[in-house]
């Protein structure tokens, strides 16, 4: 059962032109700013940045939320999270190099933050009100988590070379059909991706928002602050 | 002594599969790999395990050591020379 699933997403010959190739590395290269980005629209985004930044972050995160989902989608770099047994023998070599690059950028990046952070806090320097809040740690382990995967993707599609002649391209060309449909799809997965992120947090901050008009009574809402998904704490200028 | 240069294994697969003509989706079909291995292999991007090298040998019905060495194979004309001098 599970071989032929993992062999219904097997790559394909036309994701070794070279074309398809230098798409991956730069969809990989361009999805390392989402989860920053992510992180920024349900962290920073609270404590001021002006309309014109919400505008430009979004459209960042757009672009990069588009890069992002090639990434996920794409045959080739899936083939670093099948189990072994469902891979040929290069594939196998392909997915431990990766995952070994991956794993010592990730400890080399835990590394400095860890150090960043004891400076910080040694040399007791004001911390930003954006690291102050309690999802902050949170947001970063997540950022690392992602880049982890990011990271793995960038190795892999590093390591592919063309495979096809010019001839045996212009053969598959013919018969691949689909294109717009997968174009399509992939621009709407991104729409989807971004503004269903920004919805949530909007919603999010909303519904905080009217719990605290309905505990203080309109005007007299003092402060707002978020503890994780569950947690709201909401001071009235009356209490 | 032996010394592998490059830390690369040459081959002759390319060569054995269009004698044959195969694509590289016949032959990784036939010995039980993905097309990419093959194309991989015949780039010189890939070393293979020494099942794989033996598998394609035996599909071959060559020498292990005719379609495998350490050392790049001799061109068609400087076997040509070696012959004429032997």
């Amino acid at each position: 059962m599970m071989k032929s699933i993992f062999k219904m997403f097997e790559p394909t010959e036309m994701q070794f032109t070279r074309q398809a190739i230098s798409r991956l590395k730069w969809a990989s290269i361009f999805s390392f700013p989402f989860p920053v980005l992510t992180a920024w629209l349900f962290i920073a985004k609270s404590n001021g940045p002006k309309e014109i930044t919400e505008w430009i972050v979004t459209v960042l995160m757009l672009l990069s939320a588009a890069a992002f989902i090639y990434v996920c989608g794409s045959r080739l770099l899936n083939r670093a999270w099948s189990p072994d047994k469902y891979l040929d023998e290069s594939e196998i070599a392909r997915k431990r190099q990766s995952g070994s690059f991956a794993f010592i950028w990730m400890i080399s990046i835990a590394m400095v933050v860890t150090l960043i952070w004891l400076i910080w806090h040694y040399i007791g320097w004001p911390i930003p009100d954006f690291a102050n809040r309690s999802g902050f740690g949170f947001q970063v382990l997540a950022v690392l988590i992602c880049w982890a995967f990011i990271i793995q993707a960038y190795k892999m599609s590093q390591m592919l070379v063309p495979l096809l002649e010019d001839d045996e391209i212009a053969e598959l060309t013919k018969t691949d059909k689909k294109y717009w449909v997968k174009f399509a799809l992939w621009v709407g997965m991104a729409f989807t991706l971004t503004l269903g992120l920004g919805a949530f947090d909007k919603s999010y901050d909303d519904g905080a928002k009217a719990r605290a008009i309905e505990k203080c009574g309109q005007g007299n809402v003092k402060s707002v602050s978020t503890k994780g998904l569950f947690q709201t704490t909401i001071t009235c200028s009356n209490e | 002594m032996l010394y592998i240069y490059n830390n690369m294994i040459y081959n002759r697969i390319k060569l054995l599969r269009t004698e044959k003509g195969l694509s590289r989706k016949d032959l990784a079909d036939a010995v039980d790999v993905n097309f990419q291995t093959i194309g991989y292999l015949e780039r010189g991007d890939y070393n293979p395990s020494l099942e794989l090298a033996f598998k394609l040998a035996e599909y071959f019905d060559v020498p292990i050591d005719a379609a495998f060495s350490p050392r790049p194979f001799l061109s068609l004309s400087e076997q040509l020379k070696a012959q004429k001098k032997d």
